[in-house]
């Protein structure tokens, strides 16, 4: 009796406690704040990432961070921790707490759509950051802000072909296989493969979920029974995984997609080849600015912002780090 | 009549062993570079980490519980070893704190559990997903770069051609063998499993036999932590991901019972070899990672279906 008694205090306490939390991501904006709500230095804005667990999201968030600070706006940033409902009801809470806009990436570019149209409809500046949703204009979203992935993977597989004189055995280590960023970098990398009939892939592409360790294992299986002349890694954790089981200066062309600290790490000791970097932080601000000059009025001159990806080597990793 | 059943048992007892050398045959016949030294060496090595995880896992399992948080812990206390291992101090400090930090990880379960009275799922899950933050919040979100070339060489060395990793693992297995084995507290972390409280009534401090399951599954998953920081070069807040699925397929595919009290180490052994070997084999078949979970899925379920018709028989 007693005991129960203490697990419904207890629960009582967390529901009490939860409210609260929800009440305190709001406090900072003072009642006088809100009876001129359209002052362009008092914009409320939220930024809700996919998830905040790897370099690239973290500079997203520095980028947004520095932009909001630069142009003096107030920026909210919560993470969705890769769960679609999560992110519904986290735009859902934004909207009711009066945002003035919401950048997001969707977790799932279908399953956001509602949730972004009602958001919009309700007036809020919505915007997409890094990935977007299906058909997206028609979903009320304002602009989307980017890198593109399909061009990453190119980008990275060309300098795979320059660098092999267009002709070797080639292996693909891939992310998560239902995950889009992953299939349109595969996609970008089949572009280049087909201009490049020498280059052959022995092995079929492998799954191995962002993940160093699997990585690193898949590939000391296949190099005991295959000769490789390149690896192409869909982002530089795996890279890092495959330079460590080829060893360094290894000979193989071993490269990397993201630009993340592990990935230059690997090429300045010799593991891994190179990377394509692509620019979280810049797809951030790019938003922010966008979201800003929309709210005052503005116009975009296009609503599609796509940031450039680079090639990292050798040779100027030192600018990147 | 006598002696056909006493085949039959042993034939159902050893049967993992039948089917993972049956495996070992066919994987040869279809790549003949399975086989090759460079490739076994590749075996050990895969299989090591998860090796001395599955370890720490039988004791748990052994004695009634079960544990979700090892992959959480692998992370974390591969983090602070990374953190730590940058050259600025000797490698036994990240070794240390990392199995100080698993070992707390555990204590906390086996509280939890044998004090709390929490099912070991329930108590788990929870440190489970707070271990993870904790890593994120430790490491804020990014991989830890800049482990020293010592630290590194921890797991990439090798003693006469045997990489060390596969050593460790050698070395708790011998062990952890002998402490279930052969001592008065392994015959007393089984009895916990086997009937709970037949065991207390005959004087086993079973709350002391419970937390310290946990507490050795905590410290060895730490241990692996800092190996897995140094065979990976990084300390990653997600890696480990699903290890102590791993663990826990190990144990289950070696003859571990699910409800206690049922298992012998060398199981445990064939189990985490024939799962490594058939990530391995499907690896150098060129077998899309697709298919290889669904083969992976249907060992376990199947091992485990022999396993309780192999017992339904015996009684």
């Amino acid at each position: 009796m007693k005991k129960n008694k203490f697990l419904a205090l207890l629960l009582t306490c967390a529901m009490v406690l939860t409210v609260l939390a929800g009440c305190g991501s709001k406090d900072t904006p003072a009642p006088a704040e809100e009876s001129k709500p359209a002052e362009s230095s008092t914009y409320k804005i939220a930024l809700i990432q996919q998830h905040q667990t790897n370099a690239f999201q973290i500079a997203v968030t520095e980028g947004a961070q520095a932009k909001a600070a630069e142009l003096g706006v107030e920026l909210t940033i919560l993470s969705a921790d890769q769960d679609a409902a999560t992110q519904i009801s986290q735009i859902e809470q934004c909207v009711s707490e009066g945002y003035n806009a919401i950048l997001f990436e969707p977790v799932d570019p279908d399953g956001l759509r509602d949730a972004a149209k009602a958001a919009a409809d309700a007036g809020v500046v919505v915007i997409n950051v890094v990935s977007f949703c299906t058909d997206w204009e028609n979903a009320g979203i304002a602009a989307v802000s980017c890198g593109n992935n399909i061009k990453a993977g190119e980008n990275e597989m060309q300098h795979v072909a320059d660098l092999l004189g267009g002709k070797g055995n080639v292996a693909i280590l891939t992310g998560p296989s239902a995950v889009t960023d992953a299939l349109d970098r595969l996609t970008g990398y089949e572009n280049i493969l087909a201009n490049y009939p020498d280059m052959k892939q022995v092995v079929a592409p492998a799954d191995c979920q962002w993940d160093t360790a699997k990585a690193q294992a898949t590939v000391e299986s296949w190099l005991s029974a295959y000769d490789l002349d390149a690896i192409v890694c869909q982002n530089d954790g795996m890279a890092v995984g495959a330079g460590n089981a080829a060893g360094a200066d290894s000979g193989i062309v071993i490269t990397g997609l993201d630009g993340t600290p592990d990935g230059y790490e690997a090429i300045k000791d010799g593991r891994i080849t190179g990377t394509v970097a692509q620019d979280g932080g810049a797809m951030a601000a790019n938003a922010v600015e966008a979201a800003v000059t929309l709210l005052n009025g503005g116009s975009l001159e296009s609503n599609l912002l796509i940031t450039d990806s680079v090639w990292i080597d050798a040779s100027n990793v030192a600018d990147y780090e | 009549m006598k002696e056909r059943k006493r085949i039959n048992t042993l034939i159902s007892e050893y049967f993992i062993f039948v089917i993972f050398i049956a495996l070992v045959i066919v994987l040869t016949c279809l790549k003949p570079s399975f086989i090759t030294p460079s490739n076994l060496v590749n075996i050990l090595k895969q299989a090591s980490i998860n090796g001395i995880l599955a370890f720490g896992m039988m004791f748990v399992i052994v004695a009634g519980g079960f544990d979700m948080s090892v992959g959480s812990t692998v992370a974390f206390a591969g983090i602070l070893a990374a953190m730590l291992g940058q050259g600025n101090y000797p490698l036994i400090v990240p070794l240390v704190v990392a199995m100080l930090a698993g070992l707390a990880v555990g204590i906390a379960n086996g509280i939890g559990v044998a004090v709390g009275n929490l099912p070991p799922f329930i108590m788990t899950l929870g440190t489970m997903t707070a271990v993870r933050g904790l890593a994120l919040v430790v490491s804020g979100g990014k991989p830890v770069i800049g482990i020293s070339a010592q630290y590194k060489a921890v797991a990439a060395s090798t003693f006469c051609g045997i990489p060390m990793l596969a050593i460790y693992l050698a070395v708790i297995i011998v062990i952890c063998s002998f402490v279930l084995a052969k001592t008065v507290y392994g015959r007393r972390v089984y009895a916990c499993g086997g009937n709970l409280l037949a065991a207390r009534v005959s004087g086993i401090n079973t709350t002391m036999i419970r937390i310290s399951t946990f507490a050795i599954a905590g410290l060895l998953a730490g241990l692996s932590g800092f190996l897995m920081t140094s065979r990976v070069t990084i300390g990653q807040p997600t890696a480990a991901e699903s290890y102590e699925m791993d663990a826990i397929t190990a144990c289950v595919v070696g003859g571990v019972s699910m409800s206690g009290g049922v298992g012998k180490p060398w199981g445990v052994v064939v189990g985490c070899l024939l799962i490594t070997v058939i990530a391995n084999g499907l690896d150098i078949m060129g077998v899309s990672s697709h298919w290889q979970r669904i083969v992976k899925g249907a060992i376990i379920v199947l091992a485990v279906l022999i396993d309780i018709k192999g017992k339904s028989k015996k009684n």
